[in-house]
């Protein structure tokens, strides 16, 4: 037989057992019955996990971590509330994303100076050629000159 | 500092409640403190053994759960019961080292740790060899079971079953709603019927 109940309510009913309104409901409700019997069951399965007592050196080393930490300077609280922060690997990631970004601006900026360096000689270059060739065609001009009137005088 | 704390300043008066005690120790009563940790010291550390299945982690992160109260007792304002605040430091902390080591842990960690392994109780008899085994065998598999739910799940369980947290409670320390906290037991102990139904 299935149990009518929301599983809401049938989780109500068998975490508190032991209350009337599961009683009266586990008498009607077979499955629910049967459930509430394997869930003591799991409950006494579970109680034979006993632990050991605590060390005995527990409250030394905490008060020794906590002498330490009466005799902190202001940037080592500071160190010590934002070390958290640093072992989440969201925050970790964020940092070294912002990290990254920066160091692609920066970069970015240096190459684009670095460009219009190159690109300034590049035009100096040409103009120097430039300049050159000028100054070649002028020493031409200067030479087929002087050849003239060489062939002139002896004329 | 064992003794600063123990004889601070403030009188021992017969404080009635933790967030008292814990008022106290933020105006700079040390033996408030010692008395807290007393108090709570070993649901902290065994709720995070249970957390962990490692009984030095669970002793290395009770301190820093303490320690962290000690630090918090400038700001602490009784806005919650004191253990809700005080299981909501040791929940985090434990889901923490669960979520940040667990690539590196092997399963088989569960088998071969002893550490944290109680004494087995049987009246005043020694137990037989077969009765002790059986019993580890029947706690490793309780164990497992317990470590194989989800972090959220297994945290809500041991502060059911072994702290006997209403829902209200469990629900502060886990930042959710009591009928989440309700779906969150059910599923788990649906859970562990299931992987643990042989053993009834």
């Amino acid at each position: 037989m299935k149990c009518a109940l929301k599983e809401s309510e049938r989780a109500e009913l068998l975490l508190r057992n032991t209350s009337q309104a599961a009683t009266n409901h586990f008498e009607q409700c077979s499955s629910c019955r049967r459930v509430s019997l394997e869930q003591a069951a799991l409950w006494q399965a579970m109680d034979s996990w006993n632990v050991r007592p605590v060390s005995s050196g527990f409250n030394r080393s905490l008060y020794a971590k906590i002498e330490a930490v009466a005799h902190e300077t202001w940037y080592e609280r500071l160190a010590a509330s934002v070390r958290p922060l640093f072992a989440q690997p969201a925050w970790a990631l964020g940092m070294a994303g912002a990290l990254f970004a920066a160091g692609f601006v920066f970069d970015h900026q240096a190459t684009r100076e670095h460009q219009t360096t190159i690109q300034v000689s590049t035009t100096e270059a040409e103009q120097v050629e430039k300049t050159l060739d000028d100054l070649e065609m002028l020493r031409q001009f200067d030479l087929v000159s002087e050849e003239k009137e060489t062939a002139s005088k002896t004329m | 500092m064992e003794q600063g704390v123990k004889n601070g300043m403030g009188p021992i008066t017969a404080p009635d409640t933790d967030a008292q005690l814990m008022l106290r120790v933020r105006d700079g009563d040390g033996a408030s403190f010692s008395l807290l940790l007393e108090k709570h010291r070993s649901s902290v550390i065994h709720f995070l053994y249970r957390m962990v299945q490692d009984f030095a982690v669970a002793e290395e992160l009770g301190q820093e759960v303490f320690l962290r109260v000690y630090r918090s007792r400038a700001t602490y304002e009784p806005t919650a019961k004191f253990t809700t605040w005080l299981f909501r430091i040791a929940t985090h902390l434990a889901l923490n080292w669960l979520r940040d080591g667990r690539h590196e842990r092997a399963q088989e960690r569960l088998d071969a740790e002893k550490d944290g392994a109680p004494v087995l109780q049987v009246s005043d008899r020694k137990p037989s060899v077969e009765s002790r085994m059986v019993y580890e065998v029947k706690l490793n598999e309780v164990r497992g079971a317990i470590a194989s739910l989800p972090d959220k799940q297994r945290a809500a369980v041991l502060m059911h079953k072994y702290d006997e947290m209403e829902y209200s409670q469990i629900a502060g320390v886990l930042s959710c709603s009591e009928s989440a906290v309700k779906s969150l037991l059910f599923r788990a102990y649906e859970t562990l019927r299931a992987r643990l139904a042989h053993m009834a």
